[in-house]
């Protein structure tokens, strides 16, 4: 006897691949969520700027300091909104990107791509500017008023490498402006790997 | 109808869909292509200080994106052009712009990545798969967006309507999608309906012409069984090569050879009759000229492989350029036929002169004999009558004195009525005389009449008419008078006997029209028979008083087998014979003017000479 078959009908052996294939979307799906939205290390800022640190902070302008690894793909995307976060201003403040790590910094991407930002001061750091002002991860910055306390401190971006409008980004642009808003953020980068 | 304009639909259909299906594959492997090379250029490290692993980007867009990749594919490999399929494509799909815009860090302009694939969904033509997607898109957007907003709507406290926000979005793209599809697919429809209806037409036509292929091989089968069952053969034929460009194949049955032989260069000169090759080949070229007419047959004869003669019968039916057209007749029996027919017309005529002459010879014969026995009679009184007187003298010379004697005598003389023997002895011996004369005459004339000389000489017509009437005399000479109007005329040269049996034949039929004409009657009809010179030739003019020939008839009376009188009376050859004579062999002509009740005169012309030339065929 001959079994009709539907022609529209997909064999269960298929329809198991194709569940196995979807569980292993669905767990990297969710593998990619956690990397992106674990937030990386971080410590109290100081409350005020370091007075050893070599370091220069204007007096006349909010100074802000963003700490970064030289080769850090989602520090590209914190120097993006970091752009976006200073565009909005006709006196720019102070800004330092403190590039952290042993490694020469000025052949690499996020150097090239600080360049581009209006009146950036880039720095190279041995690490020890990164643990005056208690930096642990890429992408962490620091806003300090014309008196040289710490307005700021945390994550412009609400994801590792992913821009687009945040609280940290909100919170530092507020801080820049003086007005009263999170001090603190989660940084989403690399590790600074500082002790 | 409708039927077969779904089946051309689905047909049209499944071809879109596994079209779309083929370019997805493609689509899916340079996606995960492009995924790759993203990750690696912008991703391709995360660092711990100075310390370096593979980022996880990487390893997204290999694993996660050979995932997207082989779900949809072998999906299309598998069940090509299946409604699953293609909402797996599509909701893979949407999903490729998520991993795409996680890879490309958000940018806005990844985003574009949707709008593109609903797009590329539309060439499925099937307005569900764009409902699949935007499902599918809509519960991406849900999850993430609760869980992090910021990946999808790049900020990270969305209003709560930024959702339907999105969703405007795709649905505005959709609506134009979709009417496109259902447009599309309306078309699809229409353009299904156009080929059911050129199909339907195609396959009307298609009958049609294997109907009529049927019937043309039919009527190609029953040609060819016509042909090569038929005594008739056609044929065509090229006259400068002089070859036979086609002939029934049963010619070559005829002509005791193989078809091949029959195409062959020159077979005509090998198969044609020596004596009509001429002839044949002066009436074809004629044809070809348009000098003669069709209808007109050309009887000529033919030599097989087997050397065997052979009567042939050749109808030019048409003729293009300088190949004709035409049929070949095998005649040989009827020519056989009618010769032997022509031998019992001539018999039936010997019969008939046998019985007129057997008339005409037994009255003469009657009184020859009447005045021998007559004379025998007398001779023997007379005989008497010497002996009695030779008694008598003898005695008187002895010088006997006998009364007795005289007395004898003298009653011998009176018994033989002596007076009357003197005057009808030399009368007997007249009508004895005139008899035997009179049955010279008709030996005379049968002598004439036979003229069994096969060759042309010179005859004396006159002389051929009287004889022809004295042996015929017997079938008219009860019924009608004979008028002759014989002028002197030059010698003919002729076949007589042909001409004799010509005028014969003439005459017994006038003679027999008069005969229907004063049967059971008192009255006797008349025959004219003249003779005279006209210009070149001589005529022999035969007139009757009989009903004349019917209206109907006037127009077959030369035709073989064709007769008016009653069957046994006639075998329809007689005046095609008289045709074939005058005409055919003495290049004369024999017409007549008839008139119905009053009779018929025919009038035989014939050429005092022959031109010289070639001698006519038998017939034809």
């Amino acid at each position: 006897m001959v079994k009709a078959v539907d022609p529209q009908s997909v064999p269960l052996r298929v329809i198991a691949v194709l569940g196995l294939l979807i569980s292993v979307l669905a767990v990297g799906a969710y593998r990619c969520y956690a990397f992106a939205t674990t937030a990386g290390e971080a410590r109290p800022a100081p409350a005020f700027c370091p007075a050893d640190s070599a370091l220069s902070r204007s007096d006349a302008r909010p100074t802000v300091v963003m700490f970064a690894h030289p080769e850090c793909a989602c520090t590209a995307a914190s120097l993006t909104e970091l752009a976006a976060v200073l565009a909005p201003f006709a006196t720019p403040p102070h800004v330092l990107i403190v590039f952290t790590g042993a490694q020469d910094p000025r052949a690499r991407s996020n150097w090239v791509q600080a360049r581009q930002l209006p009146g950036v001061v880039r720095v190279r750091d041995d690490g020890r500017e990164a643990r005056r002002f208690r930096a642990r991860t890429s992408g962490y910055v620091v806003v300090y008023d014309e008196r040289g306390r710490q307005r700021f401190a945390g994550g412009l971006t609400e994801a590792r490498g992913h821009v687009g409008d945040n609280m940290g980004w909100r919170a530092a642009a507020a801080a820049l402006r003086g007005r009263d808003g999170e001090a603190a953020h989660a940084v989403f980068g690399c590790s600074l790997e500082v002790e | 109808m409708p039927a077969r304009c779904m089946q051309i639909y689905d047909e049209m259909t499944q071809r879109v869909h596994r079209r779309a299906d083929r370019m997805f594959c493609w689509l899916f492997l340079a996606q995960w292509c492009f995924a790759i090379a993203v990750a690696i250029v912008r991703t391709p490290w995360t660092w711990t200080g100075a310390q370096r692993s593979v980022h996880p980007h990487v390893f997204a867009a290999v694993l996660l994106g050979g995932t997207m990749c082989a779900i949809p594919v072998v999906l299309i490999r598998t069940y090509p052009g299946r409604a699953v399929t293609r909402h797996v494509v599509a909701a893979v799909q949407m999903l490729w712009s998520a991993l795409l815009i996680l890879l490309m860090g958000g940018r806005i302009e990844a985003h574009f990545h949707v709008f593109g694939s609903l797009a590329f969904l539309a060439f499925y033509r099937d307005w569900r798969v764009l409902v699949t997607a935007t499902l599918t898109l809509a519960a991406d957007h849900l999850t993430r967006g609760l869980a992090w907003p910021d990946s999808v709507y790049g900020v990270a406290n969305p209003e709560w309507w930024r959702f339907l926000e999105h969703a405007a979005w795709v649905a505005f793209e959709d609506v134009v999608l979709v009417v496109g599809c259902v447009r599309a697919t309306r078309e699809m429809y229409d353009a299904a309906i156009r080929e059911a209806t050129l199909q339907q037409t195609a396959l009307t036509i298609q009958r049609k012409v294997e109907n009529r292929t049927h019937q043309l091989k039919d009527n190609a089968e029953r040609y060819r069984l016509l042909v090569e069952n038929t005594e008739a053969m056609p044929f065509e034929y090229d006259v400068p090569t002089r070859r036979l460009l086609y002939i029934a194949p049963n010619a070559a049955k005829m002509l005791e050879c193989t078809p091949a032989e029959l195409l062959a260069d020159g077979i005509l000169e090998d198969i044609a009759h020596p004596v009509d090759r001429e002839v044949v080949r002066a009436k074809v070229a004629a044809f070809v000229r348009g000098e003669r007419a069709a209808s007109e047959p050309i009887d000529h004869r033919m030599i097989t492989k087997q050397r065997r003669t052979i009567h042939v019968r050749t109808f030019l039916s048409s003729c293009s350029g300088t190949q004709i057209r035409g049929i070949l007749l095998d005649i040989t029996r009827q020519v056989a036929l009618e010769r032997e027919l022509r031998h019992a017309q001539k018999l039936e005529s010997v019969g008939r002169i046998a019985a007129g002459v057997a008339h005409e010879i037994n009255t003469p014969i009657q009184f020859v004999s009447d005045s021998l026995e007559f004379t025998r009679e007398a001779v023997v009184d007379l005989l008497a009558v010497v002996a009695a007187q030779q008694q008598t003298l003898d005695a008187i010379r002895t010088g006997e004195r006998s009364t007795a004697l005289s007395d004898l005598a003298a009653e011998s003389v009176a018994r033989a009525d002596l007076p009357y023997l003197v005057a009808q002895l030399p009368r007997a011996i007249d009508r004895a005389l005139e008899g035997t004369r009179r049955v010279a005459v008709i030996v005379q004339s049968m002598r004439v009449f036979a003229h069994d000389k096969r060759e042309m000489t010179e005859v004396d017509l006159r002389e051929a008419v009287e004889s022809t009437l004295t042996i015929a005399s017997n079938e008219y000479k009860y019924i009608a008078d004979l008028e002759l109007r014989l002028e002197a005329v030059p010698r003919v040269t002729c076949l007589g006997g042909e001409i004799n049996q010509v005028i014969l034949n003439i005459l017994v039929n006038a003679a027999q029209a008069i005969g229907e004409v004063v049967a059971d009657s008192e009255r006797r009809g008349k025959i004219i028979v003249a003779l005279r010179q006209v210009e070149a030739s001589v005529v022999i003019s035969i007139t009757d008083t009989g009903r004349g020939i019917p209206e109907q008839d006037r127009d077959h009376i030369f035709e073989q087998f064709y007769t008016t009188k009653p069957v046994g009376k006639g075998t329809g050859l007689g005046l095609s014979m008289c045709r074939s004579a005058v005409v055919d062999k003495h290049r004369g002509s024999l017409t007549f003017e008839t008139e119905t009740g009053v009779g018929t005169t025919f009038h035989i012309r014939l050429p005092i000479s022959q031109p010289s030339g070639p001698a006519p065929s038998p017939a034809g």
